[in-house]
C-alpha cells in the first residue's frame, strides 16, 4: 500500500514537463528585478551604500560567519581604485547585465547563477530595509537557478546551446515552485488564524489605518465592522485552502483568481505593489500552465453544449 | 552514474522541503532549544540566510503591529537646530521604512545601533553638524470600538537619544 502510494507520488511529481512554463517564469522574474532596480533608481545608495539607512558594518555583523556582503567585494574593488559607492554602482551595473541576459536566455544556467548571487550580495547588504517582496525575489530567482529556464524561449535555443525539449527536470523544479507556494501560504494562513486580530477584523483596520500604508481614508470601516471581519476570514480562508482548491481543476481558476485579486487588493490600499507582483508572478510560474489548460478545456466544453442542442435540433 | 545523481537530486529535493517545513511549523525553534539537534537548527539558519526559501512566512501576522515615527534633529556648531528627513522618493520606500523601523524596535542593542546608524547618515550629509538628537514615536492605533467612541491615532514616545561629535 505504502509503496504504491510512493510510486503514485513519484509517477505524478517526476513527470516530464514542457519548459515554455519556466522561460515565461523566468521572462517575467527578470522584468520584475529590472522594474525594481528602476523604483529605487533614486535611492540605490540609501538602500545599499556602505554609508546607507543601515549600514554595512551593521549589516555585516547580522550576516552568519562565512557568508559574503557587499562589502568584501567593495574591499578587493578598492585594490582597483574603486571607492565603496563606486563598488556598489559596479555591482549594480553587472546585476543588471545579468538580469539582461537572463531575460533572453543567454548563457541561462550561469546568468542565473550571477543574478542570484549578486541578489543575496546586495539583499544582505540592504539588511533591515529587506521585506516580504526582497524575500520572494529571492526565491524566484533561486527556482530560476534550478529549474532549466532557458530550455524554451531563449538565445541558447537558438544557438543550440539547448534543446527545446519536456524534460523530467523541468517537471520537477515546477512541481516543487507549487508546494512551496502552498506551504508559504498554509503556513502564512495558520500564523494568521492563530492572532485574534483576524477574527475580530481588527487586523483589516489596522492595515489600512497605519499612517505609513494608508492610500486611502477607510476610517468609515470602524462602523462597519462585520465588513473588515469579513474580509479578515477571506483571507484567512483564502491562504489556507490555497493549498487544498489549487489543485483541484474545478476551483483551481477561481482560486487563482482570487488570490490574484487579494494581491492588487494589498497593492493598492496597502501601496505594496511590488510585493503584489512578485507573488502574482510566483502564482502563474506555478500553476498557470494547468489553468491555462482548464481554461482551454471550460471554453471547449462550453462549446460543446452550445452546439450539442443546435445538432439534436 | 545516473542512479547515483537521481538519489543525490531526491536528496537535495528531501532536504529543501524539510527544511521549510520545519520553519514553517516552528519545528526548528524547538530544535534550537535541543543540544543534540542544534546542528540541524544551525544548518537550517545558514540556509535560510543563503536562499531565503525557509523563512517564516507570516507576514502581519499573528498581529499587525503599529507603525512608528522617526524625528532627527540636528545641532550645528552655533547651536541652530534643523530637522533632517529620510529622502523616501515613493511608496515603495515607504514600505521599507517600515520593514527598518520595525527591525530598529526588536531589541535595545538594534535600537542603539540603528539610531546611530541614522545619525552618521545625517553627520555625513550635513558637515557642519555637532549633534544628532533621535526621537521615535510608536502611533498607537485604536480598535473600530474605541475609534466609534472618539479616539484617534496618536504617537507614544518609544525612544530618545543623542549623538555629538568628540
Amino acid at each position: 500500500m505504502i509503496s504504491r502510494l510512493c510510486a503514485r507520488f513519484l509517477n505524478w511529481f517526476a513527470q516530464p514537463a514542457s519548459p515554455v512554463p519556466l522561460a515565461w517564469f523566468r521572462i517575467a522574474v527578470t522584468l520584475f528585478c529590472l522594474v525594481r532596480l528602476f523604483v529605487l533608481r533614486h535611492s540605490l545608495l540609501d538602500v545599499y551604500g556602505q554609508y546607507g539607512f543601515v549600514q554595512w558594518a551593521i549589516t555585516r555583523a547580522n550576516l552568519y560567519d562565512g557568508l559574503p556582503h557587499l562589502g568584501n567585494i567593495a574591499l578587493l574593488m578598492g585594490h582597483l581604485g574603486l571607492t565603496a559607492d563606486q563598488s556598489v554602482y559596479a555591482v549594480l551595473v553587472v546585476y543588471f547585465v545579468a538580469i539582461l541576459a537572463l531575460m533572453v536566455g543567454f548563457a541561462s544556467r550561469w546568468s542565473a547563477a550571477l543574478v542570484w548571487f549578486l541578489n543575496f550580495l546586495l539583499i544582505h547588504a540592504a539588511g533591515g530595509l529587506v521585506y516580504g517582496m526582497d524575500i520572494f525575489t529571492h526565491i524566484a530567482l533561486f527556482y530560476c537557478l534550478i529549474m532549466p529556464v532557458g530550455d524554451a524561449l531563449s538565445l541558447d535555443v537558438c544557438f543550440g546551446w539547448r534543446k527545446a525539449r519536456s524534460s523530467v527536470a523541468a517537471g520537477v523544479t515546477r512541481r516543487m515552485l507549487q508546494l512551496h507556494l502552498c506551504i508559504i501560504y498554509f503556513s502564512s494562513g495558520l500564523e494568521k488564524a492563530a492572532g485574534i486580530q483576524w477574527w475580530n477584523g481588527e487586523a483589516i483596520w489596522r492595515s489600512v489605518m497605519l499612517p505609513s500604508f494608508a492610500g486611502f481614508d477607510l476610517h468609515w470601516l470602524a462602523y462597519v465592522p462585520w465588513l473588515a471581519a469579513a474580509i479578515c476570514w477571506s483571507v484567512v480562508a483564502l491562504e489556507t485552502g490555497y493549498s487544498f482548491f489549487v489543485w483541484w481543476r474545478r476551483t483551481r481558476l477561481v482560486w487563482l483568481g482570487m488570490m490574484v485579486s487579494m494581491h492588487l487588493g494589498i497593492g493598492l490600499f496597502l501601496g505594496m505593489w511590488m510585493f503584489g507582483w512578485i507573488m502574482i508572478i510566483m502564482n502563474f510560474g506555478a500553476f498557470a500552465y494547468e489553468a491555462a489548460n482548464d481554461w482551454i478545456q471550460w471554453r471547449a466544453a462550453k462549446g460543446a453544449k452550445k452546439l450539442a442542442p443546435a445538432a439534436a435540433g | 552514474m545516473k542512479g547515483f545523481k537521481r538519489k543525490l537530486a531526491a536528496f537535495a529535493i528531501g532536504l529543501h522541503f524539510f527544511f521549510i517545513v520545519s520553519v514553517a511549523s516552528h519545528l526548528h525553534n524547538w530544535m534550537a532549544k535541543k543540544t543534540g539537534l542544534r546542528v540541524i537548527a544551525g544548518l537550517e539558519d545558514y540556509y535560510s540566510a543563503i536562499t531565503f526559501n525557509n523563512r517564516n512566512f507570516g507576514f502581519f501576522a499573528p498581529d499587525v503591529t503599529a507603525d512608528w515615527n522617526v524625528h532627527l534633529t540636528m545641532v550645528d556648531g552655533a547651536g541652530n537646530t534643523r530637522p533632517y528627513a529620510f529622502q523616501l522618493p515613493n511608496r515603495e520606500m515607504n514600505v521599507r521604512m517600515y520593514s527598518m523601523i520595525g527591525h530598529f524596535a526588536e531589541s535595545e542593542t538594534t535600537n542603539d545601533l540603528f539610531a546611530r546608524s541614522w545619525a552618521l547618515k545625517a553627520m555625513n550629509e550635513n558637515p557642519d553638524i555637532v549633534e544628532v538628537r533621535v526621537e521615535v514615536t510608536q502611533n498607537f492605533i485604536p480598535t473600530m470600538q474605541e475609534y466609534r467612541q472618539g479616539r484617534r491615532i496618536e504617537p507614544k514616545f518609544l525612544y530618545r537619544t543623542t549623538f555629538n561629535l568628540p
